[in-house]
């Protein structure tokens, strides 16, 4: 565990409206955490607190072995060495690409893990791009760059505010492995504040969630996924997520199998490694239940389970079933209708028939 | 057409103090901008105003009260004499100072304005990546004002040498030591000498289109803002 926190910011907002953060949290150095939550919650603000360029928070903050942050001491922020991706107009706009990463390089003090500026060009694919102004380049392009002159500053924490959200979905995906990547080589750890979950599924070892303000979860990513549920309010529409081992592979059909606690799932990839480790993520509303096994369906992936709750959905034509099979978790979205047809009831055991399986990583 | 070598002399003499003037104001200036951009303090909107306050006193006033401040009679010109300075008024050096005293909204407001517009979000990534308050000034905070000061320095300039009254008051109208541009056409006119007045004029009015153009041609933007600052007439 190596930063923690405890902070308080109170901010006036436009038309005499308060805005409060409040967030108690532990995290470890070495992994990717995502703060997650809807727009508005404070996860910003929160990234800002960290970083320390929010004067008027209140509290501490330690990182490793040094004081951020105390009672009556305030590190600015040039002394901390965060590398700060903001969540669009990074770059200087007076200095060209390579300039805005040198305005970095020079004045990186640490001799730790000095990275290869030629190794960080590659693996984000700006090479072409250094001689340019920032006007010159899209909003993505930006971004990457932003991201190159936060590494190459030699950071001990990068804090990354919806840096990708700017790109297109390839590019995004390439740079999300490429912040992985550079997470893992040069074990730098990395807070990244985003409000969609599937970033968090691609990226995260660590869950932090904001709501209205305050955190209501910070843990490892998994734990924090099945707790999720009980904060509806932040993301409804999650219905599985699932780490398993790859066991088999099927090119005849291009199929490959996932083993998890509770059962398998047949999943549309075939180049998986087998023995690898796997995390999948379903939605809940592409899992429709059964009372029996029905073998005349298209549907590959049937798992047994047992209902735990019926709950109320925000839309009174549908209700939420919280589901379990031994150690996995499973919400399923089926109408009012369904439920009173099938004569559902808690403690039952029923059949999922799971639509749609996503990989991802 | 020649003009008489005191004509040259009060140029040079205009010229000189223009320069001088402007050069002291940017330098002082800047950090008396950069605070009134950036405070909160409650001391804000009152030095503010005593920083624009040349703007709108008729410069005959401004140059009373200066003249009675410097005189060797007053506090300060005691203050002054007692360090070895002085009498100031009628001296270049008097003149240097009632003409900064006169021309600083016109250096500083531009300066004020660039240093408020500038993206907090520059400041605060340059912080990130290491550097410190001054760093940050040199590095990022004077390049992206780099119009702002092209705009003050040029205003400060021009209206430092169409000033009048401020000259008259403080400097009087000595060759060589306080005989400005300005003052010297007001000799020429006294002594109903329209033609080497003229000459005069035409130049003054030829400098300061001039140097007003490229003012203009750096984009209408930032000049919106100027119109009310545009020197006027004495």
């Amino acid at each position: 565990m190596s930063l923690s926190a405890q902070i308080h910011l109170t901010r006036k907002e436009e038309r005499n409206q308060k805005f409060e953060l409040r967030a108690e949290f532990k995290i470890p150095d070495d992994g990717i955490t995502a703060i997650f939550g809807p727009s508005g919650s404070g996860k910003t603000s929160l990234l800002r607190c960290i970083a320390g360029l929010e004067k008027q928070v209140t509290g501490q903050i330690l990182f490793k072995s040094e004081v951020w942050q105390a009672l009556d001491s305030f590190l600015p922020p040039y002394k901390r060495r965060v590398g700060y991706v903001f969540q669009s107009q990074n770059l200087f706009p007076h200095l060209t690409s390579q300039q805005n990463v040198d305005f970095a390089v020079q004045r990186r003090t640490s001799v730790e893990h000095q990275l290869n500026p030629e190794s960080i060009y590659e693996a984000l694919d700006i090479s072409s791009l250094l001689d340019k102004m920032p006007h010159q380049l899209s909003g993505g392009e930006q971004q990457l760059v932003a991201i190159a002159r936060a590494v190459l500053s030699n950071p001990s924490l990068i804090l990354m505010d919806e840096p990708l959200s700017s790109l297109d979905e390839q590019r995004k995906k390439k740079s999300i492995s490429t912040i992985k990547n550079i997470n893992e080589v040069f074990g730098i750890p990395i807070i990244y504040v985003t409000h969609s979950i599937n970033e968090v599924l691609e990226i995260a070892d660590h869950m932090m969630v904001i709501d209205n303000g305050k955190l209501v979860i910070s843990k490892p990513l998994m734990e924090a996924l099945t707790e999720l549920p009980e904060s509806g309010a932040v993301w409804p529409d999650l219905g599985a997520v699932i780490e398993g081992i790859v066991t088999s592979r099927d090119q005849n059909y291009g199929l490959s199998e996932v083993e998890f606690q509770g059962g398998h799932l047949r999943v549309a990839n075939d180049v998986l490694e087998i023995g690898s480790k796997v995390r999948l993520s379903i939605l809940a509303r592409d899992i429709s239940l059964a009372r029996t096994k029905q073998e005349d369906s298209s549907i590959l992936n049937k798992v047994q389970a047992d209902i735990i709750e019926i709950l109320e959905d925000n839309n009174p034509a549908f209700r939420r079933i919280h589901l379990s099979t031994k150690k996995t978790q499973f919400r399923a979205l089926v109408t009012r209708k369904s439920v009173d047809s099938l004569g559902l009831e808690v403690g039952q055991t029923v059949w999922m028939q799971i639509k749609s399986v996503a990989i991802n990583n | 057409m020649g003009f008489s070598d005191s004509d040259l002399t009060a140029i040079i003499l205009t010229i000189r103090l223009a320069a001088i003037v402007t050069a002291l104001l940017v330098l002082l200036g800047t950090p008396l901008a950069w605070w009134l951009a950036r405070t909160n303090s409650r001391f804000k909107a009152p030095i503010g105003a005593i920083t624009t306050l040349p703007l709108v006193l008729p410069p005959t006033v401004i140059g009373f009260y200066l003249l009675v401040a410097l005189g060797p009679q007053s506090p300060t010109g005691e203050l002054l004499l007692f360090f070895g300075i002085g009498p100031l008024p009628f001296t270049f050096t008097g003149l240097v100072i009632a003409s900064m005293i006169y021309s600083l909204p016109f250096v500083v407001q531009p300066l004020q304005n660039a240093f408020s517009d500038l993206d907090e979000q520059s400041l605060e990534a340059a912080s990130s990546l290491g550097a410190g308050p001054i760093d940050r000034f040199f590095s990022v905070a004077l390049p992206l004002s780099k119009r702002g000061f092209f705009v003050a320095g040029i205003l400060g300039f021009a209206h430092t040498v169409g000033e009048f009254g401020v000259v008259l008051m403080i400097g009087g109208n000595i060759p060589g030591e306080t005989q400005v541009v300005s003052t010297q056409i007001y000799t020429y006119v006294e002594s109903l000498n329209y033609e080497a007045a003229n000459k005069l004029s035409a130049i003054m009015l030829i400098f300061s289109l001039a140097i007003l153009l490229p003012l203009y041609a750096i984009q209408a933007q930032p000049l919106r803002r100027l119109v009310h600052l545009r020197p006027k007439q004495d």
